[in-house]
């Protein structure tokens, strides 16, 4: 303990009074800081600890006036706690500038222990003069350093004109000592609070982020949950768009206040503002005067919402930027300098929420398209009209992508292009049926012209009368893929949209998964057609051939016959009646009977030849080439036995060409080879004859084609006028007969 | 006073086998005709007792011959359709036809003309 100076306020002089004196002083004093330091111990909120240490000093001191105050940034000081007679005058939580010369001034000044005695005479400024109001005269104030830095200061005073005893700032220094552990317990608590408070918001946050809350309502809880934490008057959630727009997707508003731009409220960036810095820069951004603020956000933000202070900091999802949050005070005040860290701590929550939201869109989509293009597959495999196809396929796009209009034309062969489906979402797009001509120059002329997607973002430029009939219902922006149908430009899908945005970046490759299957839909329903058509025929011709056969019989060999059988009866008539001449009769009905068998004969032949079943196909083309009138130079080094159908539908195709060659052609020598190569069995017949016969006329070749081509074969005739005529036919020895599917 | 007879049929070596055999037979065989137009014609200017019409005439119909003659007021010779073919193969149209009767070309003969004209009213 420190000696007791001359000039103590008891004026005490040597010998046992005074150690007694100091003894008890000890006493009290060690009395007194115990009773602080079990309050500080009992971690006692430090107003009442500072309240405690006041009343405390004041009594040990025996002072009318003991106050702690504590520094505020810019230079200022409050009162947190005052004791003594003379405190009356001066209320708590007052505060006042460090101006002048006081002892908070000296003490916040060097950060050490000071003392003015007549305090009268030599105080200024507006604490010097608040304390010199209460009649103090002398003063003693010792600074309290919490964690190294200087917090505040204890003042004691005292009214007397003596001065206060030297050892009053060493002893005054053990309760600052106990003040500054208060404080910094205190300090600790209460950050450990706030972290406790920062973490149970991220959770909070975090649970709605992992349970696939939508983003937007996410978004509104992260903006109330960094108001409530921040302390701060707005919390704003900023998007960032493309060609430098952002716009407000949610907001919070301490409790009275509203949110003057709400949800969707679209800005233009640019201009001095924390939105424009924070996006431009990439990097946390901060005003603290709002002064010089610029740019369509920056004045809604000054004068719309009565910014004072605002810090923003970018959130960034999955590397790119995403937008920013801003935080905002309309009080005169800064926000603190942690503002920018603790909102670091939840843009990762924002972007995870927006990542999250945006992949189950996205997997949405996918899903919804998979579905979309399965009822269209569905509709082609049960073999659906290529009309209903295309509407089909028209309306599942519009909707998926979503566009506005939507529709399919057929090129046709003069040009023109015809529309076979149309699909208008609250628009009148009635298309089907018509007829365009393909002039000017827009998406579908593009299509043409190029054979690839094509896309305009507005009909600006758009020229010709289908870009007028889009432009008329007000279509900004189109897509357009050609539909190819087994290599061939078939026709072209389009789609095309009324708003201001541009269509998605894979409208196109959209298309073109769905045209797919509309060449699919009209490459079966073709072959389908083919098909049938194929099969009528071959009906017809059996039918054909059985009448042929019919009539043949009936005109011919049975006509014949009876004749034969009456001159026979005239002859039996002559003989019993001896007159004419019997013998001549019988030899003329003998000849007669002789034509009808080899009639017969011939007639059988036509209808199946025995030596092709019975022998092959070697020796019947042989015997052919022997009968026919048209020399034939053969080329046989196929020579075996081959499934019947193959031997059949050869042979005939043989017989056609060489009868053909003899009736039509009026050729002088034929060709005749047959082959295998690759499991097929090729047959080639070429004649020297005029050329220029044309498959589509005469039913024969048509007939032999079917045939063919039933056997999975090909058929094919090259036959330019003057060059003679060139059948190959090329039939696969391992054939499947073909299946009616119906 | 023999029969006269007109013989409609498209096929040539028919015509002569039938008319040897017939006037062999007793008939007199007036004309000759293989087509409609050209049997209404000899039906009008040699006035037959009988007209044997074969139902097939090339494209032509026998059946459109006989209605054609009794329209044309032919009613007073006796139209008799005949074929190669059998008599049930066509005997419902024969029933609807207004000729007196059929006679199978195999089977011809002087007697079956007359018994069919016999049993004509």
């Amino acid at each position: 303990m420190n000696a007791l100076g001359a000039g103590t306020p008891d004026g005490g002089a040597g010998g046992d009074p005074p150690d007694q004196a100091r003894l008890g002083q000890l006493a009290e004093e060690q009395a007194a800081l115990r009773r602080v330091a079990t309050l500080v111990a009992q971690a006692t909120p430090p107003e009442e600890v500072f309240a405690a240490v006041v009343e405390e000093v004041g009594r040990l001191f025996r002072v009318e006036l003991a106050i702690l105050f504590r520094y505020e940034p810019g230079r200022t000081a409050t009162s947190v706690a005052a004791w003594g007679p003379a405190a009356e005058d001066l209320p708590v939580s007052i505060r006042l500038p460090l101006e002048g010369r006081n002892l908070s001034t000296l003490v916040f000044e060097t950060g050490r222990p000071a003392r003015i005695d007549g305090y009268a005479d030599s105080s200024s400024g507006p604490i010097g003069a608040a304390v010199r109001e209460t009649g103090i005269r002398s003063a003693v104030g010792t600074p309290v350093i919490v964690e190294g830095s200087l917090w505040g200061v204890i003042f004691v005073g005292s009214t007397l004109e003596q001065p206060l005893p030297p050892d009053t700032e060493a002893r005054l220094a053990s309760f600052t000592e106990l003040v500054a552990t208060a404080v910094a317990n205190a300090e600790s608590r209460a950050a450990l609070a706030r972290l406790a408070e920062e973490q149970a918001a991220l959770r909070r946050v975090a649970v709605l982020v992992a349970r696939a809350t939508p983003p937007e309502q996410v978004l509104a809880a992260v903006a109330e949950e960094v108001g409530g934490l921040l302390a701060v008057d707005y919390t704003v959630l900023i998007r960032s768009d493309p060609q430098d727009m952002i716009t407000v997707v949610g907001g919070w508003a301490a409790a009275g206040v509203g949110l003057p731009s709400p949800a969707g409220s679209r800005f233009e960036l640019g201009g001095r503002n924390v939105s424009t810095l924070t996006l431009r820069t990439g990097r946390p951004a901060r005003l603290d005067a709002y002064v010089d603020v610029t740019g369509s956000i920056g004045s809604t933000g000054a004068q719309g919402w009565g910014f004072r202070s605002s810090v923003g900091v970018p959130i960034s999802v999955e590397g790119r930027p995403w937008g920013l949050i801003l935080v905002a005070y309309t009080r005169d005040q800064q926000l603190p300098a942690d503002t920018e860290a603790r909102l670091a701590s939840f843009t990762e929550l924002v972007a995870t929420a927006v990542a999250n939201a945006e992949s189950r869109a996205a997997l949405a989509r996918l899903a919804e398209e998979q579905a979309a293009l399965r009822r269209v597959a569905t509709l082609v495999a049960h073999g659906a009209a290529p009309e209903q196809v295309f509407a089909a396929v028209t309306e599942e796009y519009a909707r998926l992508v979503p566009v506005d209009v939507a529709g399919m034309a057929r090129l046709e062969p003069d040009g023109t292009v015809s529309y076979v489906a149309s699909w208008g979402r609250a628009v009148d797009f009635v298309l089907v049926g018509s007829r365009w001509t393909l002039d000017g120059k827009n998406v579908a002329t593009a299509v043409f012209e190029t054979g690839r997607p094509a896309r305009v973002e507005s009909q600006a430029g758009a020229t010709g009368s289908l870009a007028d009939v889009v432009r008329e219902i007000g279509v900004r922006s189109l897509v357009a893929t050609p539909v190819v149908v087994e290599g061939r430009l078939w026709g072209e899908m389009g789609a095309g949209s009324t708003r201001e945005e541009p269509l998605p970046p894979d409208a196109e490759a959209r298309l073109a998964s769905f045209t797919e299957l509309v060449a699919t839909a009209i490459a079966n329903a073709d072959s389908r057609a083919k098909l049938m058509a194929s099969r009528a025929r071959i009906v017809a011709a059996a039918d054909e051939t059985r009448r042929r056969i019919e009539r043949d019989l009936h005109d011919g060999t049975q006509q014949r016959l009876v004749s034969l059988g009456l001159a026979a009866r005239t002859a039996a008539a002559d003989v019993a009646a001896g007159r004419g001449d019997p013998g001549a009769e019988l030899s003329r009905i003998a000849a007669g009977l002789a034509d009808a068998a080899a009639e017969l004969q011939e007639f059988s032949r036509g209808i199946h030849p025995a030596i092709l079943s019975e022998r092959g196909l070697g020796p019947a083309l042989r015997t052919l080439a022997r009968r026919s009138a048209v020399p034939v130079d053969l080329d046989l080094t196929a020579d075996a036995r081959y499934p019947e159908p193959v031997e059949v539908a050869a042979y005939y195709v043989a017989s056609e060409a060489l009868a053909n060659a003899m009736k039509h052609a009026r050729a002088s020598q034929v060709e005749m080879s047959l082959a295998t190569r690759h499991g097929s069995l090729l047959l080639s017949i070429r004649d020297d004859g005029v050329g220029g016969a044309d498959p589509a006329r005469g039913s024969g070749l048509a007939g032999l084609t079917d045939r063919v081509e039933a056997l999975g074969g090909s058929i094919r005739l090259d036959s330019a006028a003057g060059a003679g005529t060139h059948i190959t036919v090329d039939l696969p020895l391992e054939y499947e007969l073909a299946q009616g599917t119906g | 006073m023999p029969l006269r007879c007109l013989l409609v049929d498209d096929n040539a070596a028919f015509l002569e086998a039938a008319s040897l055999l017939l006037e062999r037979e007793g008939v007199t065989v007036v004309g000759v005709a293989s087509s409609i137009a050209e049997a209404l014609q000899q039906a009008r200017a040699l006035r037959p007792g009988v007209i044997l019409v074969d139902i097939g005439l090339g494209e032509e119909s026998g059946f459109d011959l006989a209605r054609l003659l009794a329209e044309d007021g032919q009613g007073g010779a006796g139209v008799i359709l005949i074929s190669a073919g059998a008599e049930a193969d066509y005997s419902e149209l024969i029933d609807e036809s207004p000729a007196a009767g059929f006679l199978a070309k195999a089977t011809l003969s002087a007697r079956g003309i007359s018994r069919i004209l016999d049993r004509t009213p």
